[in-house]
């Protein structure tokens, strides 16, 4: 619904980028790479994605070649142990998942060079994506920051910024190696949040994919602080419409205002996306440890 | 080579005996022209023209054509260059037609345009623009080297080429830069003035003052050079200098004294009442429009009188000063010689070097057949409309009261923060030809929008488009950002019926453009805030991915959680010792029951956070003991 009410059109790579996860839970690892080489080509963050929707296919397709009678089945969907030797090989998948990926790239970038005079598109299309020379204001964090930043500053911001942003995607697949899911909703929440061109839509989308951990959320010791942030977030989502119409329109608030507004968002959906992280490790040691259920912990 | 020119000069000049002024080849001639308009206004239009011989120009001998400039042109490979400086607004509706149908006038603020050569690449115009504008820039004292690539654009039929240029008009490429925003004052007046051969000290140029010509309703100073080769002189080509100052002051504000220059009221009895109002009584006038026509003086008016004369290369046809009166309007001239000729409204004088002139028109009710203004060939007008800060639209109104259909030129340049949404172009009323749009790149080049109009007869065609409005840099914003940003008025060449060359010009006013500002004194703010939220977001993420899960009785108590709870007992302890005799009871009703006693004070703590993991441990271990045990 945010989505809809948003109307980016990031509706499309929200729609191949899920189609890639589904197509990667059922192992088909060859229109996943499509899927996601159409989403990259149309906004370039859904290559951060790559990582672990590549891990999710592989795990699916060691999933399917499991023998019969592996009894783990619906209690823990997301959990296996499998040690069989006819593990597909990583190189191989790897290789054959990220080169269908660059293979279908390259094709739509052909195709848009053959509908179009010259490779001028290349600069003008992602460079603006990563140098971020439009500061129109977005519920995301960049563009207040990059207004009020003086010239000399702005590229090495810039690369702090991405530097920043590209740091999460190899992390969440080693440490969620055992829920590649669980590492794909992560990084969409990572993208919903610390994109340069941020909205609405992506965090939408981003909120109702975490439905796909809710048997994490069953157990009450998982999620610490879910109240107040989902209560931060009606808060913002009213507000921040009303400053912007204030700054822009009435005339009477200042930018300061709307861009408060965002960084309350931006706060609301990080708590949410620390509190899911949380629930998700906890819920796999509590698997391992189930003496360890409802009880207090520490971490080292 | 220099003595043979000086000598060649005479033998020229005793063969062209009657040629006109602009083929000869050194020449120079001045004229003011002065046309009273209605409402109490004055138009005075300055007109110093200086010619050199092109074969003089390219060896740098220079009699009358400013050498200052000349190098610049040499230099830039100029072949045509006009540059305006304008502030005001000509009122149409009130004045009619605009002095010599707009050609000799701009944009408000500073509107330029040349022909470069372009040695036949895309570049080497675009760098030969750059130097041209900064050296204008520092010869007329004005900004114009911020008519950078993000300003220039390139007309393609609105304008053509005023100079004859032969062979080389292939290679020659326009480029056109405007700046809404430049003050023109006096500093600009001067080195207008020092490009003269007589320098302001002479003739005509000494009425130019700058505290009347810039206080005046609207004046445009404007500098032509072109290359004129006419038939007669048998082939030999000039480069003409045209610099015009044009002006229409309003003639009450003009004669106040420069010493007390705020305006009074007049007299109640000099002040002539509207009696047909219902209102009318002795003490409440609503005064009647002034239609008389003023008394003036030209000393009160351009605050002194014109002395001597600039007379170098003139025959004895030449007049510098014409006043177009009704013949019937008593005009009284002083150090001048008037000259005769057939036309009634135009009386003309020719100054002498010796006196100051002086003109003197005394006031004279409103005349009965007053001198015909010419209807101009097109009103056109231009606002922003909408509201907010986000995005606007613009509305051209353009009007022809012509009972013929008009085509025309009309041009914007827009600067890249407006960008224009082309699908919304729409036009009432009139046809579209042709359009010529060049899209704005942010930060690199503006918008080009050049369009070709029939307008049918005595209609108003209204041009309108959207477009929505950027949000600049901290450093991009200029000191008074509040005020919004100026947008460069729109030409528009009105083609005359047979075609080709010529055209009447008419500009529009520029326009206020608001841009959302951010708050400026907010970047170490802005920097801090935003960079908490990322690391309070990056901080939590990297805790909990590097960091392991354990129970809290597994590992031992941190020194931090010890301290904290033995500085909680001592707390404890001195409230217990105020209350003196229920600690007492509590601690035996603690020693007896034992265990379970401590559980629930142990719970206690256990709620006060993390800090109290070991005691909650410690209960843990004690009750999973119980049970073992039980």
């Amino acid at each position: 619904m945010a989505t809809a009410l948003g109307r980016p059109t990031t509706a499309f790579t929200t729609f191949f980028t899920l189609l890639s996860i589904r197509h990667a839970t059922e192992g088909k690892l060859q229109t996943s790479a499509f899927a996601l080489a159409i989403a990259s080509y149309l906004s370039l963050h859904p290559t951060l994605l790559l990582p672990p929707i590549g891990l999710l296919g592989y795990d699916q397709l060691c999933k399917s070649r499991k023998p019969v009678n592996d009894t783990d089945g619906p209690k823990s969907p997301m959990r296996y142990a499998s040690t069989q030797t006819d593990r597909p090989k990583v190189l191989d998948f790897g290789t054959r998942f990220f080169g269908c990926f660059l293979l279908t790239a390259a094709l739509l970038l052909a195709l848009s060079r053959v509908l179009l005079p010259s490779f001028a598109f290349l600069p003008s299309v992602y460079l603006t994506l990563l140098r971020v020379p439009d500061l129109t204001p977005n519920p995301g964090l960049w563009w207040y920051f990059f207004i009020e930043m003086f010239d000399p500053f702005r590229s090495f911001f810039l690369g702090v910024f991405w530097l920043h942003m590209l740091s999460y995607s190899v992390p969440f697949c080693l440490r969620m190696r055992k829920q590649p899911l669980a590492a794909v909703v992560s990084m969409l929440g990572i993208t919903a949040i610390f994109q340069p061109y941020a909205n609405v839509g992506e965090a939408g989308a981003w909120l109702s994919c975490l439905t796909l951990l809710s048997h994490t959320f069953e157990v009450s010791s998982t999620h610490r602080y879910t109240f107040p942030a989902v209560a931060v977030l009606l808060y913002t989502s009213l507000l921040g419409p009303a400053f912007h119409h204030l700054w822009l329109y009435a005339g009477s608030g200042n930018a300061n205002f709307f861009y408060a507004t965002t960084l309350v968002w931006n706060l609301a959906l990080l708590i949410i996306l620390t509190d899911t992280v949380y629930s998700v490790l906890r819920d796999e040691w509590e698997a391992e440890r189930p003496e360890g259920k409802g009880k207090d912990v520490r971490q080292i | 080579m220099h003595l043979s020119t000086l000598l060649s000069l005479p033998a020229s000049l005793a063969l062209l005996t009657l040629a006109t002024v602009y083929a000869s080849p050194h020449s120079y001639t001045e004229h003011l022209h002065l046309l009273p308009l209605p409402q109490s206004h004055l138009h005075a239009h300055f007109n110093f023209t200086a010619t050199t011989p092109l074969s003089a120009y390219e060896s740098s001998h220079f009699r009358y054509f400013p050498r200052s400039l000349a190098q610049i042109l040499q230099h830039t490979r100029t072949k045509e260059l006009h540059l305006r400086f304008t502030t005001g607004r000509w009122d149409d509706e009130s004045w009619g037609a605009r002095p010599l149908d707009g050609t000799r006038e701009g944009g408000t603020g500073v509107e330029l345009w040349a022909w470069v050569d372009g040695g036949g690449s895309k570049t080497v115009p675009e760098e030969r623009w750059s130097e041209l504008v900064n050296s204008l820039s520092g010869l007329f004292c004005a900004s114009l080297n911020f008519i950078d690539s993000t300003k220039t654009v390139r007309p393609v039929r609105l304008f053509e080429p005023e100079g004859d240029h032969g062979s080389e008009k292939g290679g020659l490429q326009l480029l056109h830069g405007m700046l809404p925003h430049e003050v023109v004052c006096t500093e600009n007046l001067t080195p207008f003035l020092k490009l003269l051969p007589c320098k302001g000290k002479a003739g005509i140029s000494t009425l130019l003052d700058g505290h009347k010509l810039f206080d005046a309703t609207w004046q445009s100073m404007a500098i032509d050079v072109r290359p004129v080769c006419g038939a007669a002189d048998g082939g030999e080509c000039v480069l003409e200098i045209q610099q015009s100052v044009s002006m229409a002051l309003s003639i009450p504000r003009s004669m106040r004294d420069r010493h007390d220059p705020i305006p009074r009221p007049a007299k109640i009895e000099d002040v002539q009442c509207d009696e047909s109002k219902p209102w009318n009584g002795h003490d409440t006038c609503f005064p009647n429009a002034v239609t008389d026509e003023p008394a003036w003086t030209l000393s009160k008016v351009f605050g002194h009188a014109a002395k001597g004369a600039c007379d170098l290369e003139r025959n004895d046809q030449a007049f510098d000063v014409t006043l177009e009166v009704p013949s019937d309007r008593p005009v009284n001239a002083t150090g001048a010689s008037e000259l005769t000729f057939p036309s009634t409204t135009r009386r003309h004088y020719r100054l002498s070097a010796s006196s100051s002139f002086d003109l003197s028109l005394p006031a004279c009710p409103s005349p009965v057949n007053p001198m015909a203004l010419f209807t101009p060939p097109l009103y056109a007008t231009r606002q922003i409309a909408g509201h907010g800060q986000e995005r606007g639209s613009m509305h051209t109104t353009l009007r022809n009261p012509h009972a013929h259909p008009l085509t025309l030129v009309y041009m914007e340049s827009l600067p890249w923060y407006l960008r224009p949404y082309m699908h919304t172009l729409r036009l009432s009323n009139g046809k579209q030809e042709k359009l010529y749009y060049t899209p704005a790149l942010d930060r690199e080049r503006g918008t080009h929008l050049e369009l070709v109009l029939t307008i049918p007869a005595q209609s108003t065609t209204t041009l309108t488009y959207d477009f929505e409005k950027a949000v600049l840099r901290y450093t991009e914003y200029p000191p008074d950002a509040n005020r919004g940003f100026d947008v460069a008025p729109a030409v528009v060449r009105v083609l005359s019926e047979h075609g080709g060359f010529g055209g009447s010009y008419v500009r529009t006013t520029s326009l206020l453009l608001s841009l959302p500002t951010p708050d400026f004194s907010m970047p170490y703010n802005v920097i801090i805030l935003t960079s908490t939220v990322i690391a309070l977001g990056f901080g939590s993420l990297f805790n909990l991915l590097t960091r392991s899960f354990v129970l809290a009785e597994e590992v031992p108590p941190s020194p931090l959680a010890g301290i904290i709870r033995r500085a909680r007992d001592a707390v404890k302890g001195l409230l217990g010792k105020k209350t003196g005799g229920d600690e007492k009871e509590s601690k035996a009703a603690d020693a007896q029951a034992g265990e379970t006693a401590e559980a629930p004070s142990l719970a206690k703590e256990r709620t006060d956070g993390k800090a109290n993991g070991i005691a909650n441990g410690h209960a843990d271990l004690r009750e999973r003991k119980a049970r073992v045990v039980t």
